[in-house]
């Protein structure tokens, strides 16, 4: 009996204890998954309050193929390309770096993972204060600023990169840097035994020791860089991405589902970011996970 | 092959001391057991000649050069860790050919090499495999292979045999040996095992608390132990250490008079007696029996003396004192005494 009643009081306890992020989890994320896929069916209706119209595949099929949607695409893709493969390198080449037994590492390392925890609004804020045509860093240097970057078609999407890049590397230096303080020493130490120089060690057993975390770190900063539109929304603005070329899919699904509502379409990008973000990382898991190894 | 010495070697991390002044030579072609307690340096005093530690002061040399400041890569010793650290990506092949890769070998040379050493330790069903697919046991020999395969100057063994079994740990304690001898490499191993140290060692150095107690063959340290620490560590059992008196040149254990005389010593001494040198009697030193060890033909009867514990053996077939009960020891064979003080061997 004592063992039933305490096997009961155990489960009561596990779920109060995983009540409030189950019920964060419903509210926020999976209520709202399953309601894109009944709003995307349908056209929002011209007035609030109004019945919506059903639209079928037809609203999902017009969305994907409208030229502002291939914008979007282009945009995300460039800014996932700019940031993730330099982010993944910058982050590993720090958090070498910083495995090194100097004195005052710790201090790099803090300043190194603070950009991991500043929030976009204060990336966006400090960057476009750098990127001020009068009070930035750019006129001081002596390169002209008209238009200025943030309204340059060419630079703006770098511009965004660059804010991106900042707040990646930082999660891509602490991932790094707990990888590395994960290896076996005893292996490293074994290699250096064997004759293997520094450069030759890192490249033949650091990098395939550390595959798993570059894998992860590559994974995760693909789908973290196409949902960016943070410092888009800050520094832009929805009148003038789309001129600038930074109107990327996940900001297009912010401006309709609460710039212009317009829920159907917000819900057609979703299923379509949704969609290509988990082909990328199947892809990635299937063509980059061969080469990774878990052996340890 | 060389000669490897530590010439006053000293070792400090921060404040804590952990080799004082070590003088040790190994010989070309020594196989030399490093012995001691845990934390007594006898594992830093390994990675000092591997180039993974830097003496605090002192000299390290490798065939006569000081290779203080000289890289691991560059030493040419070869190590086998206690994990044996396998790459864990490689195959076992690749594994055992890795040091000649980093030495630009031919693919020919390696692939003879590799093939050889292989055979040499029965790994060449096994090339294919990834470590993760290995007995301990086959582990422990792709670390030797490994180590045997680039023809070192020295091995370094940092107790590559405590992971394995009683069984494959006394087998692979035997095929080293015999690997050492038919190479003829100068080898270091290091142990807390003093049977190991016991059946493998051409010399032994025993460590404790960074100290150099005592350096000799197997038998000179078990019959002729510089000190109360290695009396104590070296044999299974150890040395019982009792505290004793010589009166007018007679030894007197726990204040009995025993048949002893013309130690060459008087006054307080600790006196170390070995298990085959004592015997239960029906008269004797008295002590408390602790407690009996049966270990098949024989049994260990355990008993102190005030604060010193005493080891004897009885056939297995002799009636066994209870714990708590009072029992007779007598000496069968002259002990060794040691100073009281210092711990020192005196006496004759």
């Amino acid at each position: 009996m004592t063992t039933i009643r305490q096997r009961r009081s155990e489960t009561v306890l596990a779920l109060c204890l995983v009540a409030p992020a189950l019920i964060l989890l419903s509210v926020f994320l999976i209520y709202p998954f399953f309601k894109n896929f009944t709003l995307f069916l349908y056209h929002a209706p011209p007035y609030p309050g109004l019945p919506s119209k059903w639209a079928g595949l037809s609203q999902f099929f017009d969305t994907i193929t409208s030229t502002s949607f291939l914008e979007g695409l282009t945009a995300t893709v460039i800014y996932t390309v700019l940031v993730v493969p330099i982010g993944v390198f910058l982050g590993l080449v720090l958090a070498v770096a910083a495995h090194q037994k100097l004195k005052g590492m710790a201090i790099y390392r803090t300043i190194f993972a603070t950009t991991a925890v500043s929030s976009v609004a204060v990336a966006a804020i400090v960057f476009g204060t750098f990127m001020n045509p009068v009070l930035g860093l750019l006129p001081w240097l002596g390169i002209d600023t008209n238009p200025t970057i943030l309204q340059n078609p060419t630079w703006a999407i770098f511009a965004m990169a660059l804010i991106g890049l900042w707040q990646f590397i930082g999660l891509s230096f602490i991932l790094f840097s707990a990888g590395l303080q994960s290896l076996p020493e005893e292996v490293l130490e074994a290699a250096k035994l064997d004759g293997a120089s520094p450069a030759k060690a890192f490249f033949t057993v650091t990098i395939p020791l550390l595959s798993p975390t570059i894998f992860y770190v590559f994974t995760v900063g693909v789908i973290a860089a196409m949902f960016t539109f943070g410092q888009m929304d800050l520094l832009i603005g929805p009148g003038a991405a789309s001129a600038v070329h930074v109107n990327t899919l996940a900001y297009q699904i912010y401006q309709y589902a609460v710039t212009t509502p317009n829920p159907g379409v917000a819900a057609c990008i979703s299923i379509a970011l949704f969609i290509l973000t988990a082909m990328v990382t199947l892809a990635n898991f299937r063509f980059l996970e061969r080469r990774v190894n878990y052996d340890v | 092959m060389a000669t490897v010495a530590f010439n006053h070697v000293t070792k400090k991390f921060g404040e804590t001391s952990v080799l004082n002044g070590l003088d040790l030579e190994v010989t070309d072609g020594e196989f030399l057991v490093l012995l001691g307690p845990s934390g007594c340096g006898k594992t830093t005093a390994l990675r000092m000649v591997a180039g993974l530690e830097s003496p605090t002061s002192g000299t390290v040399t490798i065939g006569g050069s000081v290779v203080n400041d000289v890289a691991p890569q560059h030493r040419d010793v070869a190590m086998v860790f206690q994990n044996y650290a396998l790459y864990p990506h490689l195959s076992v092949a690749k594994n055992i050919e890795f040091p000649l890769r980093q030495r630009d070998v031919s693919a020919d040379v390696r692939a003879k090499k590799v093939s050889e050493v292989a055979d040499m330790l029965g790994l060449t069903e096994l090339l294919d495999r990834k470590p993760r697919q290995l007995s301990g046991g086959q582990r422990q020999r792709v670390a030797l292979a490994r180590a045997i395969v680039r023809e070192p100057v020295c091995f370094l063994m940092d107790e590559p045999l405590s992971n394995l079994d009683a069984t494959l740990r006394a087998r692979t304690r035997s095929e080293i040996v015999r690997l050492q001898h038919e190479l003829g490499t100068t080898t270091i191993f290091v142990t807390h095992d003093q049977v190991e140290a016991m059946t493998m060692g051409d010399r032994i150095a025993v460590l404790n608390a960074g100290d150099l107690q005592q350096v000799g063959t197997p038998t000179e340290l078990f019959a002729n132990p510089a000190n109360v620490f290695v009396a104590g560590f070296i044999g299974n059992p150890g040395m019982s250490l009792l505290a004793s008196e010589v009166v007018n040149g007679q030894l007197s254990i726990g204040g009995t008079p025993t048949t002893f005389s013309g130690l060459g010593v008087s006054g307080a001494v600790t006196v170390g007696v070995r298990i085959d040198g004592v015997q239960l009697g029906s008269s004797g030193i008295a002590a408390i029996c602790d407690g009996v060890e049966v270990l098949g033909a024989e049994v260990h009867v355990l008993g102190h003396l005030g604060d010193d514990q005493i080891i004897v053996r009885q056939a297995a077939s002799a009636p066994r004192p209870k714990i708590g009960e009072q029992i007779f020891v007598e000496l069968t064979a002259q002990p060794l005494c040691f100073d009281a003080v210092t711990g020192l061997r005196v006496g004759t």
